[in-house]
């Protein structure tokens, strides 16, 4: 898979730009979900996804060869999803989520009230502790690619990891999510 | 469940990532089976991993390959340049990356010194009438509301994990200030009068903290912001228990 990434950019970088339309392809799912559960904004998301790519082909002639392709383009979105929160401010807040359906069962309002404190309680943590929790739970990405990604040793990927999962059961603990 | 120590903490999140050698793996047991706040602890963290798992499998989906192609077909490949795609990086040799070096770092210098001596801190006005706003506090920034009959500022400072907002209200009506925040994250230390009699109010987890001010009154808030969290603190202004104005300060 690498070296038939490192193949395509290659292409791509010596004009074969239609090569580039397979990793938009490959990647552009597992970006626009990380930027959702960044943003909790789906036209936002799709928008920041579009961009993303389009910031990496203008980009790619700075493509080291040294890290894959998929950690650069994550970390790509990461960085834009915070800028994105932070000159915006315009992010959705979990509680704000409109509820999926009107005929829902006590059983499902119960989860859904669940999943918004833990949603809530993962938008508390800053942006250092919440793309570890992304980037392990949501992209389901080992601890050796977490570290690629955020370009930090992995000892430090897990030792954020800890931190970050004591912080939401604090948080949780104390909003009965446990009960 | 603050009792529980970084070791066992440690212990339990190796045991949660399945990567507990034989001789750890005996001492969790022994944990377990001795100590009632680690099982808990450890029945809620494990909880906490099997919910995260489950929310990480909702997946959607988007297809954006379209108008990103669009782009690469318009802006690519630059004919002109021997057929290679137009790139934005430019190797120089290294005497010119040297004197590029040179020349970002005298430019930051030079900016560095200006706002150093002219710039004053940014300020986030609130148009008449509009009685919200939210500001997000970094070095510099303040907020200032100027109404017909109160003037209030707020200049935010913060530091590693303390946070200290200084206020300032000038009133011609008895107004009270509130401000609240999430008890989770923020712990007031202490609240000072700087101008004016506002009572002093010491260290306290509740999340909330109100004062009576008429006349001209400043006053500090000290908080210590809890390692890795954040969230907004509430400013409301009450007229007659009738909150007259509201703001959400956003500290980064």
């Amino acid at each position: 898979m690498q070296e038939d990434e490192y193949t395509l950019i290659k292409n791509v970088q010596t004009g074969r730009t239609r090569d580039y339309e397979i990793l938009v392809k490959r990647y552009q799912g597992a970006v626009y979900n990380l930027l959702l559960k960044m943003l909790y904004r789906p036209e936002a998301a799709e928008e920041l996804t579009q961009e993303v790519f389009i910031k990496a082909y203008e980009n790619l002639g700075s493509f080291n060869y040294k890290s894959r392709f998929f950690s650069w383009i994550y970390r790509m979105a990461i960085n834009t999803a915070i800028s994105y929160r932070k000159k915006e401010k315009r992010y959705v807040h979990p509680d704000k989520l409109p509820d999926m359906k009107d005929n829902q069962t006590e059983a499902t309002i119960m989860v859904n009230e669940r999943d918004k404190l833990l949603k809530h309680a993962i938008s508390l943590l800053k942006e250092n502790y919440s793309a570890v929790i992304m980037l392990k739970y949501y992209e389901a990405l080992s601890y050796e690619e977490i570290a690629e990604v955020l370009e930090i040793p992995e000892k430090k990927v897990r030792s954020r990891l800890y931190d970050a999962r004591r912080m939401l059961q604090i948080h949780l603990e104390k909003s009965d999510y446990f009960k | 469940m603050s009792t529980i120590s970084e070791n066992i903490h440690r212990l339990i999140n190796k045991k949660i990532d399945g990567e507990l050698t034989e001789a750890e793996a005996r001492r969790f047991d022994d944990l377990l089976s001795d100590d009632e706040k680690v099982r808990t602890y450890y029945r809620q963290m494990e909880m906490l991993d099997h919910s995260l798992q489950e929310a990480g499998k909702e997946k959607e989906t988007a297809d954006v390959s379209r108008e990103v192609m669009e782009y690469v077909q318009q802006t690519g490949p630059d004919k002109k340049q021997s057929g290679k795609v137009r790139m934005q990086k430019r190797f120089l040799p290294p005497g010119q990356t040297v004197l590029r070096y040179a020349a970002v770092l005298i430019i930051g210098l030079l900016i560095g010194a200006a706002s150093i001596l002219f710039l004053r801190p940014e300020t986030v006005f609130v148009d008449e009438g509009d009685m919200r706003a939210t500001m997000t506090a970094r070095s510099g920034q303040s907020l200032n509301i100027r109404q017909e009959d109160w003037h209030l500022q707020i200049n935010p400072m913060v530091m590693n994990e303390a946070v200290i907002l200084i206020a300032s209200l000038q009133s011609e009506s008895d107004l009270e200030v509130h401000m609240s925040f999430n008890p989770d994250i923020y712990q007031l230390v202490r609240t000072k009068s700087l101008k004016g009699d506002i009572e002093r109010l010491p260290a306290s987890n509740a999340g909330s903290v109100a004062f009576p001010a008429t006349g001209d009154v400043m006053f500090q808030l000290v908080m210590n912001q809890r390692s890795g969290m954040t969230g907004p603190v509430q400013v409301s202004l009450l007229q007659d228990n009738r909150t007259i104005y509201q703001s959400e300060i956003f500290i980064d």
